[in-house]
């Protein structure tokens, strides 16, 4: 049972298979940016991202490589529990999962659903501290919300003035949650 | 640019940092001995006084998942991430970030190599830059509304309820009293 669960911070680091990173380091490039990413058909997401860390880099000094090699890190804001969003991503988006972790080592594909479960909470990072400026909110309720803050602006501007009978009637026949 | 409601300029996007810093020989063990006390004295975390943090998130990471009959890596990786969503230009974010809680940054980042203090915020900018990795893929479910613009949504969403039932029940001359009371306490939220 997942509905009405708090955000929840997953964040999980896998291994790129040598000789693939240039692949998926152009492949995330091409990735699409909001509404038409592969992450805005998963309902639950409120901030999804994909990163590629340590290895070795073209800035001779740049910084202590803090992994040996290449890793991807995806990290998600999800009102959900992981073991769920994990499912849910294979389920909703298993042909993005399958080429994005595709280029990572030992990933099983989205079509075996318990093994791409279990590779991904093998690979998930326990968050030791995170905070969240809305930690109960959903997407669809911040969504609703602002939708509604500006339906307000609105009405404020279009009742200035008018008596209280006119005020109350135009409230009712707009009431934009109701 | 896109503009609110009432015309003002929001910003274009919000913005995220991903940073990994090495941690010294004892910083996992002091790092998580603070986390323990922010689990107990939240306030501690100090984060609650910026309208700017949508999200932030700490892992110490001192060891990796073997997969399969590979050697992932050869030694403990012994490495702090640090991820961070804001809705603010990232130079103003860091400054009133280093402004805010230059106590809280030197406490957790004290733990890390070559962290060089708090002083200014030209240092910690340049520690964060030298740290930070290039995200390959960002994905919002609401890009352009700002923390201050969703706090403020959800605070007259919540009214919105109490105006909705009194639309209900109230006469003509109470709902407008209630009215005006919502916008005395949300005109600036709308």
């Amino acid at each position: 049972m997942t509905a009405g669960w708090p955000q929840t911070s997953i964040s999980v680091l896998t291994p790129v298979t040598r000789g693939r990173e240039a692949e998926l380091h152009d492949h995330l490039r091409s990735l699409p940016p909001d509404e038409k990413s592969p992450f805005a058909r998963l309902d639950s997401v409120h901030l999804a991202r994909l990163v590629l860390v340590g290895g070795p880099n073209g800035v001779p000094g740049r910084r202590r490589k803090p992994l040996a090699r290449r890793h991807l890190l995806f990290s998600v804001v999800a009102n959900r529990p992981p073991e769920a969003f994990f499912e849910e991503l294979r389920s909703t988006c298993g042909a993005d999962a399958d080429r994005i972790w595709g280029c990572c080592n030992c990933y099983p594909g989205a079509g075996a659903a318990t093994a791409f479960v279990d590779y991904m909470e093998t690979h998930r990072l326990p968050a030791q501290q995170t905070y969240f400026a809305f930690p109960d909110a959903t997407v669809s309720q911040i969504e609703s919300a602002l939708a509604l803050r500006k339906q307000h602006a609105l009405f404020a501007i279009s009742a200035q003035g008018v008596d209280p009978v006119e005020l109350l009637n135009r409230f009712r026949s707009w009431d934009g949650g109701a | 640019m896109t503009h609110d409601t009432a015309g003002r300029p929001t910003r274009p996007a919000n913005g995220a940092l991903t940073v990994i810093t090495p941690l010294a020989r004892r910083g996992p063990v002091w790092l998580k001995a603070q986390f323990i006390a922010t689990r107990l004295w939240p306030s501690l975390k100090g984060l609650q006084h910026f309208d700017s943090v949508f999200f932030s998130n700490w892992n110490i990471i001192t060891r990796l998942p073997a997969v399969g009959d590979e050697v992932i890596e050869r030694a403990s990786p012994r490495v702090m991430l640090w991820e961070v969503a804001y809705s603010a230009e990232v130079d103003p974010y860091i400054e009133s970030f280093v402004h805010g809680i230059a106590a809280n940054i030197k406490r957790i980042w004290g733990t890390s190599l070559g962290f060089p203090g708090s002083s200014s915020v030209g240092i910690v900018r340049d520690y964060i830059d030298k740290h930070a990795w290039d995200i390959g893929h960002l994905y919002w479910a609401y890009p352009h509304a700002t923390v201050r613009t969703i706090g403020s949504a959800l605070a007259v969403a919540r009214e919105h309820e109490f105006l909705t039932e009194a639309a209900r029940s109230s006469t003509p001359e109470e709902f407008a009293r209630l009215y005006r009371g919502f916008l005395v306490r949300r005109g600036a939220d709308l």
